[in-house]
C-alpha cells in the first residue's frame, strides 16, 4: 500500500537548512497497523506529513497504491487526500461552525457528491461511531471523545485505504481514549491500513508494528515483513 | 462548494463576530446607498431637464431672417431679408429635406377680454402642423387649429394655459367667446401645463394662438416673424439647414453661404450638447458613489484578510480532506460576493425608503422625481459584483495559496 524509498526532508529555517528526516524507508501493507513513534523532533510528524501526501519529500520516491506520488500538483495531491487518505487529528480539527454532520460531510463535499449522498454517508458513520444522537450537535456541544469520534467518521467519508492519525488521543482522557482505540482496531479488522503517529507507548504496542524513529532516521521496526 | 454551508458560515460569524460583521456589512450599505440615490437622482434631473427643455418643442429649428454680409448679384451687402407666410409653406413643400415648416406671425400686446377680466397678450398666427412639434397639447375637451380653422380664416383661438386662468379663472373656456382686439373670437382649446426652460418670443402659456390666414385678415400681410421648422430625417438638422440656405438665397436673392443672412436656433444640436452634459453629470455622480463604495469594498477585503488568518487552520483541514485550491479560492471569494450582496441588498432597501420619503416632499418639477429603474439596479449589482470579487480576490489567492501543512500547524 505504502511504500517510500530513501525520504529525505530538508527545512529552510532562516540560514540554515535543518534535516528532518535522513532516508527513510517505509514499506506498509493494506491491512497493516502501524505506530510510529518517536520524541518530538525526531521527524515523525513530517513523515505523516509526507504520507498524507499534505507535503513532499526533499528527495526520495513515494508510491501510494502502486501510484507514484512526487511530481504531482497541488490538485492532484487533494484529490489522492480525498479519495486515499482519511486523517485525525490530536486537536480533532472540526468545523466549529459546522454540525456534527456537516463535518463529516466535508470530504464529500470536495469529491462532487450530491447533498443527499453526503448526508445518508455522513449520518451511517456518525452512527457507526456512537454518536447516532447527535448528528445536529455543533463541535463545542460534544465532548472530546465525541469530537474525536466525529473527527474520525469524517476521516471515513469517502471510504479511504489509508487512516493517519497524529497523536489520536493525546487530548482524551483514558476512557475516550480506549473508545478511540477500539474503533481503529475495528477498521484494521475491516482491512484498513491504520497510522498512528503518537509518543504514547501504551497506544503504540497496541499497534502490530511498532516503527520509532529518531532523528530523522528509522532507529527500529519492530516487525519489518518478511516479504518486503 | 455548497452555498448552504457558506450561508451557515456566515451566520456564526454573525453571532460570533457581530460588530466586524456589521462593519463591512454597512460600508457595503453605505456605498451602495451612494450610488443608487446619486444615480437616480441624476436619472431624474436629466429626464425633468429633458422635459423641461423640450417644453418648447423636441428637434425643432427656429428660423428668422436677418441681414446679408455679401454682395450678391449686383445688391450691396446689408440688406434685410423678410418673408411672408406664403413664402414659407412654399419653402416647406419645395424643399425635401424639411419635414414641416409653420411660419409664426406674432403681434405683440393685443388686447384679450372675457367677462370683464382683461390681459395684454402676444398673439400668434400659425398652421394646425405647428401643435405637434411644438408640444402644444390641448386640455381635455379642447383641441388645437385644423386645416377648415385655415381655410374659412376662423376667428378660433388656442390660449396658453395662464392666459385661460387670468381670463376664466377655474371655469371651462372652451367654447366661450372672448375679444381680441374688441372682435370675437371662440375659444377652441387651451395648453396642458408644462414645463418650458426656453423660448424666444415668451413661453406658451402667456400667448394665444390663431389661424395664420385670420392673422392676415385682421392685421394685414405682415412678415413673419420666425418660422419653426421639422426636419424631414429625424435629427439630421444639418442637411435641412443647408437646403434651407439654398432654397432661400436663390428665393429671396442672397448669397447661400452667407450665413448671416439667416439665424437658426438648432435644438437639434443644442439637444446633443444637453444630453452629453447630463451624461456628464451622472457619470460624475456616479462616481462619486462608486468611490463610496469602493471604500466599503476596501473594508470587506480587509476583514476577508481578518477572516482568511483566522480561519487559517479551518482552510489547512478543508485541504486535508481533499479541497482543491479552487475550492478554497472559490470559498473566500463568495463569502465576500456574500458580505457585498448582503450590504448591497441593505442599501437598496434603504434607498427605496429614501426615494419613496424623497417623493412624500414637493419636490420642484426642474428637479424630477427620482425613480429606482431596472437601470439603476442593474448598474448597481453590477458595481457590487465587481467590489465583492476585487475585494475578496487578494484574500482568497492567500487562502488558497497555504502549504497544508503550514495552515494545520497554525
Amino acid at each position: 500500500m505504502i511504500r517510500a524509498e530513501n525520504l529525505h526532508k530538508n527545512y529552510l529555517m532562516g540560514r540554515v537548512t535543518v534535516a528532518a528526516l535522513k532516508g527513510v524507508d517505509v514499506h506498509i501493507h493494506a491491512g497493516e497497523y502501524v505506530a510510529i513513534l518517536g520524541p518530538s523532533g525526531s521527524g515523525k510528524s513530517t513523515l505523516m506529513h509526507i504520507l498524507g501526501c499534505l507535503d513532499t519529500p526533499s528527495s526520495g520516491s513515494y508510491h501510494l497504491a502502486g501510484e507514484p506520488v512526487q511530481g504531482l500538483s497541488r490538485n492532484q495531491l487533494a484529490r489522492v487526500r480525498n479519495e486515499r487518505i482519511g486523517f485525525v487529528f490530536q486537536s480533532f480539527n472540526l468545523l466549529a461552525h459546522a454540525t456534527a454532520l456537516g463535518n463529516v460531510e466535508l470530504p464529500l463535499v470536495y469529491n462532487g457528491s450530491g447533498r443527499r449522498v453526503r448526508q445518508e454517508r455522513a449520518a451511517e458513520l456518525l452512527e457507526r461511531v456512537g454518536l447516532g444522537d447527535r448528528m445536529e450537535h455543533r463541535p463545542n456541544e460534544l465532548s472530546g471523545g465525541q469530537r474525536q469520534r466525529v473527527a474520525l467518521a469524517r476521516a471515513l467519508a469517502t471510504d479511504p485505504d489509508v487512516i493517519l492519525a497524529d497523536e489520536p488521543t493525546g487530548n482524551l482522557d483514558t476512557a475516550a481514549g480506549e473508545e478511540v482505540v477500539k474503533l481503529f482496531e475495528e477498521l484494521i479488522a475491516e482491512g484498513k491500513t491504520v497510522i498512528i503517529v503518537t509518543h504514547d507507548l501504551e497506544i503504540a504496542h497496541r499497534a502490530r508494528r511498532i516503527i520509532q524513529l529518531r532523528d530523522g532516521r528509522i532507529e527500529q521496526d519492530s516487525s519489518p515483513p518478511r516479504w518486503a | 462548494m455548497q452555498i448552504l454551508e457558506l450561508f451557515g458560515q456566515f451566520l456564526y460569524d454573525l453571532r460570533t463576530r457581530k460588530l466586524r460583521v456589521f462593519l463591512a456589512v454597512s460600508g457595503i450599505a453605505w456605498g451602495a446607498l451612494s450610488v443608487i440615490l446619486l444615480l437616480a437622482i441624476g436619472d431624474a434631473f436629466h429626464a425633468a431637464s429633458n422635459k423641461a427643455f423640450h417644453g418648447m418643442g423636441e428637434s425643432i429649428v427656429i428660423l428668422w431672417t436677418a441681414r446679408t454680409t455679401k454682395p450678391y448679384a449686383g445688391m450691396k451687402p446689408g440688406r434685410s431679408i423678410e418673408m411672408k407666410a406664403d413664402e414659407v409653406l412654399r419653402m416647406g413643400s419645395e424643399v425635401d429635406e424639411i419635414g414641416m415648416a409653420s411660419p409664426e406671425l406674432t403681434h405683440d400686446g393685443r388686447t384679450l377680454e372675457f367677462g370683464g377680466h382683461r390681459v395684454k397678450a402676444a398673439v400668434a398666427g400659425v398652421i394646425p402642423e405647428y401643435e405637434q412639434p411644438r408640444n402644444m397639447i390641448p386640455m381635455p375637451g379642447g383641441r388645437f387649429l385644423d386645416p377648415l380653422d385655415i381655410e374659412g380664416r376662423s376667428r378660433v383661438i388656442f390660449i396658453g394655459n395662464e392666459l385661460k386662468t387670468k381670463l376664466f379663472g377655474d371655469t371651462d373656456a372652451v367654447g366661450h367667446t372672448l375679444f381680441v382686439d374688441g372682435r370675437p373670437f371662440t375659444v377652441i382649446g387651451s395648453l396642458t401645463k408644462k414645463i418650458q426652460t426656453s423660448n424666444y418670443s415668451g413661453p406658451d402659456e402667456d400667448r394665444a394662438f390663431i389661424p395664420y390666414t385670420t392673422f392676415i385678415s385682421m392685421w394685414g400681410n405682415r412678415d413673419v416673424s420666425n418660422t419653426v421648422l421639422v426636419p424631414a430625417t429625424p435629427g439630421d438638422s444639418e442637411a435641412m439647414k443647408r437646403a434651407v440656405y439654398r432654397h432661400l438665397g436663390r428665393r429671396m436673392g442672397f448669397d447661400p453661404q452667407d450665413e448671416a443672412a439667416l439665424q437658426m436656433w438648432d435644438t437639434v444640436e443644442m439637444d446633443r450638447f444637453v444630453n452629453w452634459f447630463f451624461w456628464g453629470v451622472k457619470a460624475l455622480m456616479g462616481l462619486g458613489g462608486i468611490l463610496t463604495l469602493g471604500a466599503g469594498g476596501i473594508g470587506v477585503a480587509n476583514i476577508m484578510f481578518l477572516v482568511v488568518r483566522e480561519r487559517t487552520r479551518e482552510i489547512g483541514v478543508r485541504m486535508a480532506v481533499g479541497a482543491r485550491d479552487s475550492d478554497v479560492l472559490a470559498q473566500v471569494l463568495l463569502e465576500a460576493l456574500l458580505i457585498v450582496f448582503i450590504g448591497g441588498f441593505l442599501g437598496f432597501v434603504t434607498a427605496a425608503g429614501v426615494i419613496a420619503g424623497i417623493n412624500a416632499l414637493p419636490i420642484p418639477d426642474w428637479l424630477g422625481a427620482p425613480q429606482l429603474s431596472p437601470t439603476v439596479a442593474l448598474v448597481t449589482v453590477a458595481v457590487l459584483a465587481v467590489v465583492g470579487l476585487a475585494a475578496g480576490y487578494a484574500p482568497a489567492r492567500r487562502a488558497a495559496s497555504m502549504d497544508p501543512v503550514r495552515a494545520l500547524e497554525f
